[in-house]
């Protein structure tokens, strides 16, 4: 009986040990993890200290931020300036899209647009063709052909996005990706004929009319400190990054 | 045997706790290469102005003569073209000509084609059918019919915002102003 008492106190610290040693790291990984994720969350002394290194990107339409002012990120709207009413099919409308480093680090920068028809209750219209809404980029940025389908076209920015650490929040680089939209004439004629049964008439319906068409952007931003190994890393995408810091993609096969 | 089992026992839980130990440094390690990153999304949409046109043909009858004028009732910018359908004037002792005012144009096809585009409410200027009808042998007047059709077809535009007909092969066609007339 003595024996197995001394026996079951030789074992116990062991195992104690084991699971508090693993939990103990596991806490801590997990708590970094969100720290770095969400600087929010911190207390205030290790937000300062993280804020020397952070990378931030902001979107602009013209002039105006789109970001709300509790600094949260979430899906903001914009108004398509340049549209001024409806869109009329053939018409160049300017819309000046912009992302900016406001972070504290260089970082490389990537946009993915997405395009498509809604209807009025702001539901997808999948059958309706999304190439015919045309996007006007700016110059400066490469198309990843890999990553793009006619409703998402993904943009790299081929050089840093350079910091300001003293004014992150102006202060950093700003560039424009989005010039201007054009919706095709085509949309004019997608016509479907029919004939009413009461008058024998034949009748015309537009598949394009009483359609919105929605242009959402995402920028992302990443460190350029080991940048390949960054951007494979956050954004599983293997790129070439010159000695002079200009970004490429591989040639697609 | 009972030295030998204590020692495999001490092993395991040696095996036990340097497994522990591995797995918390591979936890660990894998946060410390997080990388610096950010990301922020916003959208925006627009409608596309209205395509279908909506147009009505008015005819005015002034005596044999018809004055044509065709109103845009829609929202929707559209460009318009009429035919005008009668008796061959040779063979009915008749005479038919056309007066039109500006924007009204006559192509070989027969079509007479508004060169205006034309907005939601708008109304074209007047196209006049001037039909003269000689009187028989018998001393009566021929019988006839004038028949007008009208078609019109969505604008679309340029980069700059100058309007111009969609292609006329889908054109909505309207036939009205049947008269007869003895």
């Amino acid at each position: 009986m003595m024996k197995r008492n001394q026996n079951s106190k030789k074992k116990f610290p062991v195992k104690y040990i084991a699971v508090a040693l693993c939990a103990g790291a596991f806490l801590m990984g997990v708590s970094t993890g969100y720290t770095k994720a969400e600087p929010n969350y911190t207390t205030p002394d290790y937000e300062a200290d993280l804020e020397t290194w952070r990378v931030g990107v902001l979107l602009w339409e013209g002039e105006n931020k789109l970001e709300s002012s509790d600094d949260v990120k979430n899906e903001n709207g914009y108004q398509l300036t340049g549209l001024e009413g409806e869109a009329k099919p053939g018409v160049y409308y300017p819309e000046l899209l912009s992302v900016s480093n406001n972070g504290a680090l260089e970082e490389y920068v990537r946009v993915l647009l997405r395009i498509r028809w809604t209807d009025q209750s702001g539901s997808p219209v999948r059958d309706l063709d999304p190439s015919l809404i045309h996007l006007d980029l700016a110059e400066g940025w490469v198309v990843s052909q890999q990553e793009s389908t006619d409703e998402k076209i993904v943009i790299y920015y081929t050089k840093p996005l350079g910091a300001d650490p003293e004014n992150p929040a102006d202060g950093g680089d700003k560039v424009a990706f989005l010039n201007g939209i054009t919706i095709d004439p085509a949309v004019a004629s997608d016509v479907v004929w029919g004939k009413n049964d009461e008058t024998g008439n034949i009748t015309l319906t537009y598949r394009y009319n009483d359609v919105n068409f929605e242009i959402s952007a995402e920028a992302d931003a990443v460190q350029t400190g080991s940048a390949q190994d960054a951007i494979l890393s956050a954004w599983g995408v293997e790129v070439n990054i010159a000695e002079d810091g200009t970004l490429s993609l591989p040639p697609t096969e | 045997m009972k030295e030998m089992w204590k020692n495999c026992s001490h092993k395991k839980q040696l095996l036990l706790v340097l497994s522990a130990l591995v797995l918390c440094l591979s936890v660990s390690v894998g946060m410390t290469l997080a990388y610096f990153t950010d990301w922020t999304a916003a959208s925006g949409e627009g409608k596309v102005a209205d395509m279908k046109p909506d147009t009505e043909l008015k005819e005015e009858i002034q005596n044999l003569d018809k004055v044509i004028t065709v109103e845009n009732t829609g929202t929707a910018e559209a460009f318009i073209r009429v035919k005008v359908f009668y008796p061959n004037p040779e063979l009915n002792n008749m005479e038919v000509t056309f007066e039109s005012d500006e924007g009204w144009e006559e192509k070989d096809d027969g079509y007479w084609f508004y060169t205006k585009v034309l907005a939601g409410g708008e109304t074209t200027s007047e196209l006049k059918v001037n039909v003269t009808a000689h009187v028989k042998a018998d001393g009566g007047t021929p019988d006839f019919q004038i028949i007008v059709v009208h078609e019109n077809t969505p604008a679309v535009y340029d980069e700059s915002g100058n309007a111009q007909p969609r292609d006329w092969y889908a054109a909505q066609s309207q036939t009205e102003g049947e008269e007869g007339n003895e």
